[in-house]
């Protein structure tokens, strides 16, 4: 058999519906084989898209109607999304998007051509050492030198990018290997003895958290990121409302709870809102669930110290790093739910003891850089927008003030989905083909930028190409806001002075763009609230450009 | 304070660049490593010795211990204080001098000559600690220092496995 047809046999039994990519010709042979596969290809216009796909793809998994959804026990377990692109410079355009899944913990396996092996290390045209070049973004990576080894390879990538904490793996694989002749025997299990990650937590430490939580009076959970990886949701939700204690997330925690709870207290750090910052002062005991408090959710942990803090996660390295808890516990989320639950009564307490409505202080960990007095008219706007969603839309937002003000959008039972850790701007339009093909049905908006539309708009080709019914938000200042933002906040109040160009983008017309690539669009002005009924009954593609 | 890290990991190429680059990425100090095969032909053995002089160095150490243990390739850490282990360290240094005088301080500080020509003397050092008696050695004219890094066991029977 050839290599190529190795990888590709190996990857439907991975259960693989989907790839995303961009060929070229150190990946030539292995592309030959799909052609006729059972996997569906789609072709991007850059590859950083594909990857970005391969993310908003993977985390959207388990979710009703999602194809590759994969049940293991009776448990739906996480789609792996798949990436591949050629050797050198295709290669080194997946980079942002590994680093981006390596920052948020979504399991992507990212398949690159590599030059022949006897051309290794000679800089041969389009040679990059791309293992090299991804070691600080990934979770593990693979050079493929002999191609019998290639089902065992893949076995184990898949296994590495879903188990434990999630994240990308690369597999790199040179194309005289790929055209090699090779057995093919798909290994049933995978035999790593050095990687066992702990799924299961302590049984002492989750007795001490349950006493702690029995003898508070004000105890918060902090969801985050990780409660959407272990598939968590139903159970958080469950849990806090059984127990009545409130919740607060971090931007990757969003949708953990419902918008329409009141015991959702709203999102923590410098972007988030007060509400939920003074809850995380006000609570004697704080539970935190998948989320590694970084700086822009907990900017000062030191103000937390004093307090029960429970933080459970499923990567030892991350308790203790950001934040220094009273009780760690090195748990999956789900069975930390499932094992707590069991040590406390059915209720703990009759009401909760703070609610969204209400304020209880004024005091706050810290000022919160996106909350203004009045509404802002694009507050306004997304307000409306979250009476119109329905239930289960996903919003996939990109970076910047878009990004904030997408995050306030209340969602029930749908996700957001962004690039929290990395930031990586022109996230949200290739994370939405990637939701989309997994599920053209699925309720789902981008919200974007006008800078971070223009790093991705290529990608408009993608989804008149694929007949994707994308609907595309551009919250269009015609500048870079946020950065403009932090210049101010910074002290830098001459832009034009302090930097080298204006921020101004001297934008195209998005209209007229999409309409050339066969989109529907149209430019709002006034923020009319009908350009969103628009939007959202539009069966094909559909583009507002939104100036504010 | 010094913190020694016995690692075990499997014997693969871009093992070493893997932990060296998380040394560097993460911003923690070595002040030596080293590395073999050890009696298993597909595990290799490395001793990191860190060094942190700050006022809480525990944390950092506890950070190094779980970034190591994270990483795919690693099967074993373990993180001893200098104490708690047998150490050695080989040096060879070629030196420009007497050759008497310099056989003399070999006698006292328990180095041992390697070779003599006519210009220089080759002598080697094997100590928990080198630096002491590298000292010993500056009166002469240091021609070439060549240092394997720390390499390290753990006292009594406990083993890293």
């Amino acid at each position: 058999m050839f290599a190529s047809t190795a990888l590709l046999k190996s990857l439907e039994n991975e259960g693989v519906k989907d790839i995303f990519g961009y060929p070229g010709a150190a990946i030539n042979p292995f592309f030959a084989v799909l052609a006729g596969s059972s996997i569906n290809f789609t072709l991007v216009r850059a590859e950083a898209s594909a990857g970005f796909a391969a993310n908003g793809y993977a985390r959207v998994s388990g979710r009703v109607g999602v194809r590759g959804t994969n049940t293991v026990g009776g448990r739906s377990t996480n789609t792996v999304g798949v990436c591949a692109a050629t050797s050198g410079a295709g290669a080194l355009g997946l980079l942002p998007a590994i680093a981006c899944a390596y920052a948020d913990s979504i399991p992507i396996v990212a398949i690159t051509g590599q030059v022949k092996t006897a051309e290794v290390g000679s800089d041969a045209f389009q040679e990059a050492d791309i293992i090299g070049a991804a070691e600080p973004f990934v979770k593990y990576s693979y050079l493929v030198k002999n191609p019998n080894d290639i089902p065992r390879i893949v076995r184990e990538a898949f296994y590495l990018a879903a188990a434990g904490r999630q994240g990308p793996v690369l597999i790199d694989i040179p194309v005289d290997v790929q055209e090699a002749e090779c057995d093919f025997y798909y290994p049933e299990s995978v035999n790593l003895r050095s990687y066992n990650p702990t799924r299961e937590g302590n049984v002492f430490q989750i007795k001490k958290a349950a006493d702690a939580i029995i003898a508070s009076k004000r105890p918060l959970i902090i969801a985050g990121g990780g409660v959407h990886s272990s598939n968590a949701v139903s159970l958080l939700r469950e849990f806090a409302a059984s127990m009545n204690i409130p919740v607060v997330s971090t931007m990757m925690g969003l949708g953990s709870i419902s918008g329409k709870s009141t015991l959702n207290l709203g999102m923590i750090g410098i972007h988030g809102n007060s509400r939920a910052n003074n809850a995380l002062f006000e609570a004697d005991t704080l539970i935190f669930i998948g989320a590694r408090a970084g700086e822009r959710s907990i900017p000062t942990p030191e103000k937390l110290s004093g307090k029960e803090i429970i933080h459970v996660d499923i990567d030892p390295a991350e308790i203790g790093k950001n934040i220094i808890p009273t009780i760690p516990i090195v748990s999956d989320c789900t069975d930390f739910f499932v094992k707590l639950s069991a040590r406390l009564p059915e209720r703990l307490f009759e009401t909760p003891w703070a609610t969204a409505q209400e304020k209880t202080s004024q005091e706050t960990l810290y000022e919160t850089s996106h909350e203004t007095p009045q509404e802002t008219p694009l507050e306004r706007y997304f307000n409306v927008l979250s009476e119109f969603i329905a239930p289960d839309t996903i919003i996939v937002a990109d970076v910047g003030n878009n990004q904030i003000a997408a995050s306030k959008i209340r969602l029930t039972d749908g996700r957001f989905l962004t690039s929290g850790g990395m930031g990586s701007m022109g996230y949200a339009l290739g994370a939405l083909i990637g939701v989309l093909t997994a599920n053209r049905e699925q309720n789902s908006i981008c919200i974007t930028g006008d800078g971070g539309f223009q790093m991705s708009l290529a990608e408009l080709a993608t989804i008149k190409t694929y007949s994707l019914p994308a609907k595309i938000i551009i919250v269009n200042d015609s500048s870079l806001g946020m950065v403009k933002d932090t210049a101010v906040n910074m002290g830098i109040t001459s832009i034009a002075g302090g930097f080298a160009t204006d921020l101004s983008l001297g934008n195209p017309d998005f209209t007229a763009l999409a309409k050339s690539y066969g989109i529907k669009a149209e430019t709002v002005k006034d923020f009319n609230t009908d350009s969103l009924k628009r939007l959202l009954e539009s069966k094909s593609a559909y583009l507002l450009n939104v100036v504010i | 304070m010094k913190r020694i890290y016995s690692v075990l990991v499997e014997n693969r190429s871009g093992v070493l660049s893997r932990i060296a680059g998380l040394f560097s990425r993460r911003g923690f100090n070595i002040e030596s490593l080293a590395v073999g095969v050890t009696e298993t032909d597909d595990l290799s053995r490395m001793t990191i010795v860190t060094d942190d002089e700050t006022d809480s160095p525990e944390r950092t150490f506890e950070q190094i211990r779980k970034q190591l243990s994270k990483m795919i390739d690693t099967v074993r850490v373990k993180a001893l204080s200098p104490i708690e282990c047998i150490s050695r360290e080989l040096v060879l240094m070629k030196l420009r001098g007497d050759a008497e005088r310099i056989a003399a301080v070999c006698e006292k500080t328990g180095a041992r000559v390697i070779e003599e020509t006519a210009e220089t003397i080759t002598i080697e050092i094997i100590a928990a600690d080198v630096n002491v008696i590298i000292k010993a050695f500056e009166e002469f004219e240091i021609v070439e220092t060549v240092r394997t890094g720390v390499i390290s066991l753990q006292k009594g029977s406990s083993t890293l496995m």
